[in-house]
């Protein structure tokens, strides 16, 4: 689902199973850091 | 008449029969009244518990064999997981900048560290940690719940820069330089401190509650330098490698977690992107996604802004 959106605090809510969950990459943009 | 002359003959038949059955369970009940029943095996406690841990998770491999300890929370986990992933930084990295330093700093650069970016673009010193309140903690966290945190003021800069820890883990306050530093800590909830520091000398501060905010740390000596104290009721908080990586062990597997995502220069990170991914986005805006064990939740990327 491409563009889902978490709340303006950053937060967010998964449902891990036994072993190994990989997230993958975190995409902070640069504009974030311009501010 | 025949058929009287059978009918008692069953009947009698039948009676002896009833006669048989009650003499043996006479029989039966004398000889068992005379046996004691010999104490089977005790249950082991902890045999039990490994036991249960693992029937808990459904013949997937727990991580660590060791039950749960702690709170448990409400809802019960289906086991122990990892959660791992990286920090990645989109767009043209920051150079990090020199910082002008005074003398007795000079002996090593200085750089802000501020935005840390490795050269493939990971994003160091960010944090994830679980906001969900008093998860079901690992038993391999007990070992290490009073353990000390050191941050030490090291060629005038913090190290780590990024320091997480549990409410109620000590905090020593170290100096390995050659001089003098103050530890300037100023939380929301605990007690704030301004240790002075010789050469060498160390001090030690208690964190007995949890911090709803990363904790800023400064030194007035030498203004440029800067860290975080992040203070968590519960172990699962992590900061992003030098390559923006980060590792969650023995997390509660099987319920709905709550994480957030932090860097000190924007803060809590506003937005987060899953691209490709089992995602839902509930009333409050948060995400919820399924995780698959193994080889990963194959979110995708997370996005954040």
């Amino acid at each position: 689902m491409k563009g889902a959106k978490a709340d303006t605090k950053g937060r967010f809510k998964l449902t891990i199973k036994p072993g190994t969950n990989d997230l993958g990459d975190i995409k902070v943009p640069a504009a974030l850091f311009s501010k | 008449m025949r058929f009287p002359s059978r009918w008692a003959f069953q009947v009698t038949r039948m009676n002896n029969c009833m006669n048989n059955f009650w003499i043996l369970v006479a029989l039966v009940c004398l000889a068992g009244c005379d046996q004691r029943i010999a104490p089977g095996p005790r249950a082991n406690a902890e045999a039990v518990s490994a036991i249960r841990a693992k029937l808990t998770v459904g013949g997937a491999p727990a991580e660590g064999e060791a039950a749960a300890g702690g709170d448990t929370g409400g809802t019960e986990s289906s086991g122990w997981a990892t959660l791992s992933g990286s920090f990645k930084y989109v767009g043209t990295p920051p150079t990090p900048a020199n910082v002008q330093v005074n003398a007795e700093c000079s002996k090593h650069p200085v750089v802000n560290e501020a935005v840390v970016v490795s050269s493939d673009g990971g994003l160091a010193n960010a944090v994830i940690f679980l906001r969900t309140a008093k998860p079901q903690v690992h038993a391999d966290y007990e070992a290490s719940s009073k353990d000390s945190v050191v941050l030490d003021n090291k060629h005038c800069r913090f190290e780590p820069h990024v320091a997480v820890m549990r409410a109620g883990q000590p905090l020593q306050v170290k100096n390995s330089d050659e001089f003098g530093h103050n530890t300037k800590i100023d939380p929301l909830v605990n007690s704030p401190s301004n240790a002075i520091l010789p050469a060498g000398a160390s001090a030690n501060q208690d964190f007995p509650k949890e911090e709803q905010l990363p904790i800023k740390v400064g030194c007035n000596i030498h203004p440029w330098m800067g860290g975080w104290i992040v203070v968590r009721e519960n172990p699962y908080a992590a900061v992003s490698d030098a390559q923006g990586k980060f590792t969650l062990k023995n997390l509660p597997a099987g319920r709905e977690l709550e994480f957030q995502l932090w860097q000190e220069k924007p803060g809590f990170l506003k937005s987060v992107e899953v691209a490709g991914a089992p995602v839902k986005v509930d009333a409050k805006g948060a995400l919820q996604a399924q995780a698959r064990t193994g080889q990963g939740l194959g979110l995708g990327d997370l996005r954040a802004g």
